[in-house]
């Protein structure tokens, strides 16, 4: 599904991030990514997703066997990327089924299919919502326009499910959730999850990998993959925090 | 009327350039005057042309004027007389028309009120052309008791439409009487083989208790220039709300300055809208005039302009009475060369203790060449209020931009659409949904974004 060969990304006219990131995730798999503050996972997933204030200056980022490096983030989008949003943007006077109306089309029209029919649409917001627990005039609200942090963090989720990506990158999801929230968007991705499809987790705490259970987890620090583990890694960083890999390291 | 004929004899066609309009002013009235039906306005006409001529139309040199240059409105000559034949059917009226099928509406062409291709359907209110209620003896006093009372001495446009108006809407909503349905009323300019001067002027009478909607736009369809010199006097009496939005979205062949006054008795509403996206050039003069105490007062703005542009709002509040409320909201995109102008000016007398008066002016510049003065003021004499202004110009957010397109938008739909969500804002105070589509329509299309409402 995804291959990532030694990437190097800096911000744009500024530091290098990350510095050699080797990373393969299979379908079906599901992966976090730990790591302290600064580490570069959230320019990981920036990376992957094609933001332009990154510029990758060496490796490959190859999806499904191909180079996606060059291509625009919504041309990411349509071939299967889907990222959930740390800090989702505030759109007022679109709602949220419009918006999702909105990304599935263009992503179909992308791909040479027709638009989707307004009565599938329907049947798949009101399925969709009913499995986070939306309530139905939530829909109608202005895109991200007032949410709580919690709210906004079940859109995400919400889109995600929607749209029905090949990869869904999730970028601190679980920041800001209380634990009733939590279980709700942790619900939400283990009812998405199958074998053709693949998650990648950015976290820096391991709360959401009791609810989500991980493959494979990370270590990310100072730009490069410092430790892979299964989920017992996860719980050994709870305990012991970052500081004995990184003087390993 | 002859005046056709006299600008070629007096020779102001090779004189384009020096402020033709100016000597036409001058050297039409009498003849204006001859030709009305009316002749009880005269000395007050007559008066108010003195005033215009001694000041003359303002220069780069005035502080008001300071970036809105109005030399090409001026220096063309005009017909004052448009014919009024006109080709103007109902098929392109319901053109002009966006999701409002079930709106009243007053068309004039060429300065001619059309009863048969407008529809009223409310009964008990009574609505005219202003020239035409002034032959009728019954009006013409309740149009006098109000006619002339709110406008400012200071406007010298106001001072040009009192001598030259011969045309406009009048409306007088009787006490408590709710009116459901919104008004739109169109100026239609068509089938004019010159540039056409219009001075049109607006009354509207909203009694105590009373409810009414306006919606006003003007139309030019042929290729040569109109230049619109607006006056509408709006009174709001206790407990009535008007509200009156301007739609100004115009041929590129069009100028456009409106005067609004609203005067407003205690425990009033009243809203003005102003939506500019088309017209050369569009100058606003809008004055608000609070009259009592527990006044609401509301101004929204949303400009989308590109190419070479112009468009100026300035407004006026006077907050002479305690426990009044304004808000101002005007939100700007500027493209191509285009230049905005805002200039909001909230004053508050000593007396008018308690006044919360709020005003915004947000602005986004989508290219080098496009440019905004704005100019926020406050001139507060009283001690106890609440007052904020502020000014913002900027770019479109890039974090914003990338996740629309995260989520599959292309860049040039998800730019339009982050501009609908900026200009969005200035809506709010649109309480009619059918409205609140129609100029959510209009804003995705000048922004060229594709929207289901």
């Amino acid at each position: 599904m995804l291959k990532i060969k030694n990437l190097h990304a800096k911000v744009v006219e500024g530091a290098e991030i990350l510095k050699g990131v080797n990373l393969e995730i299979n379908p079906g798999e599901v992966h976090a990514i730990m790591g302290p503050n600064g580490a570069g996972k959230s320019t990981l997933s920036s990376v992957i997703s094609g933001n332009e204030n990154f510029e990758v200056t060496d490796g490959e980022i190859l999806f499904e066997g191909e180079n996606i490096i060059e291509d625009a983030p919504e041309e990411r989008a349509h071939k299967g990327i889907f990222m959930s949003f740390q800090y989702p943007v505030e759109i007022p006077g679109v709602s949220v089924s419009n918006f999702i109306r909105a990304a599935i089309n263009e992503t179909r029209k992308a791909r040479g299919q027709e638009e989707m029919p307004a009565r599938e649409m329907m049947a798949l917001l009101k399925e969709k919502s009913q499995t986070l627990e939306i309530k139905k005039d939530f829909l109608n609200r202005s895109l991200n326009e007032g949410f709580s942090g919690g709210e906004k963090k079940r859109n995400e989720i919400f889109q995600m499910m929607m749209l029905d990506p090949k990869l869904a990158i999730l970028d601190e999801t679980d920041s800001g959730l209380d634990i009733d929230a939590l279980r709700i968007v942790a619900d939400g991705v283990n009812k998405f999850r199958n074998q053709n499809n693949s998650v990648l987790l950015i976290t820096h705490y391991q709360r959401l990998l009791n609810y989500i259970q991980p493959d494979y987890v990370h270590v990310l620090a100072d730009g490069k993959i410092i430790k892979t583990g299964d989920k017992s890694l996860a719980l050994e960083l709870e305990e012991k925090g970052y500081d004995w890999l990184l003087e390993k390291a | 009327m002859n005046i056709n004929t006299n600008i070629s004899t007096l020779g102001w066609e090779e004189k384009k350039d020096t402020m033709a309009l100016l000597e036409q002013i001058t050297n039409f009235h009498s003849d204006f005057l001859a030709n009305l039906e009316h002749d009880f306005l005269n000395d007050k006409r007559i008066s108010a042309l003195k005033k215009f001529e001694n000041i003359g139309f303002p220069t780069k040199k005035d502080e008001e004027y300071k970036y809105t240059n109005l030399r090409e409105i001026i220096k063309r000559a005009y017909n004052f007389a448009p014919t009024s034949e006109h080709t103007i059917s109902k098929e392109i009226i319901d053109n002009l028309h966006l999701g409002e099928e079930d709106f009243d509406y007053v068309v004039f062409v060429n300065g001619v009120l059309h009863k048969e291709l407008s529809k009223i359907s409310v009964g008990e209110v009574e609505y005219y052309s202003l020239n035409e209620a002034f032959y009728k003896e019954e009006y013409k006093d309740k149009i006098l008791q109000y006619f002339d009372t709110a406008t400012s001495e200071k406007n010298v446009f106001a001072d040009l439409n009192l001598a030259y108006f011969n045309t406009g809407f009048f409306m007088h909503v009787p006490k408590n009487t709710k009116i459901e349905k919104p008004i739109h009323v169109f100026y239609l300019s068509q089938n004019q083989s010159e540039d056409t001067f219009y001075n049109t002027r607006n009354l509207l009478v909203v009694e105590t208790g009373a409810e009414v909607e306006i919606i006003e736009s003007h139309h030019n369809f042929d290729s040569g220039f109109t230049f619109t010199n607006s006056v509408t006097e709006i009174f709001s009496f206790p407990n009535a709300k008007a509200d009156w939005h301007k739609l100004q979205n115009d041929s590129e062949n069009s100028y456009l300055v409106d005067n609004t006054y609203v005067k407003q008795e205690k425990d009033s509403l009243a809203t003005v809208n102003t939506f500019s996206f088309g017209g050369k050039l569009v100058r606003n003069n809008l004055v608000f005039l609070h009259n009592g105490e527990n006044i609401n007062s509301f101004m929204n703005g949303i400009t989308v302009i590109s190419d070479k542009q112009l468009v100026d709002h300035h407004t006026e509040v006077h907050h002479n009475f305690p426990h009044c409320n304004s808000y101002q909201n005007y939100k700007g995109i500027f493209g191509g060369k285009s230049h905005g102008v805002f200039n909001g000016n909230v004053l508050v007398d000593k007396i008018a203790q308690k006044t919360d008066a709020y005003q915004q002016n947000n602005n986004i510049l989508l290219s080098e060449g496009a440019k905004i003065d704005s100019k926020p003021q406050l001139l507060i004499f009283a001690d106890d209020v609440k007052c904020s202004h502020g000014c913002t110009v900027g770019q479109l957010d890039e974090e914003s931009l990338f996740y629309l397109r995260a989520r599959g938008i292309g860049e040039k739909d998800a730019r339009g659409l982050l501009l609908y969500a900026f200009a969005h804002d200035a809506m709010k105070n649109i309480d009619i949904p059918a409205l609140h589509t129609k100029v959510s329509k209009l804003l995705a299309e000048k922004l060229e974004v594709e929207m289901t409402f």
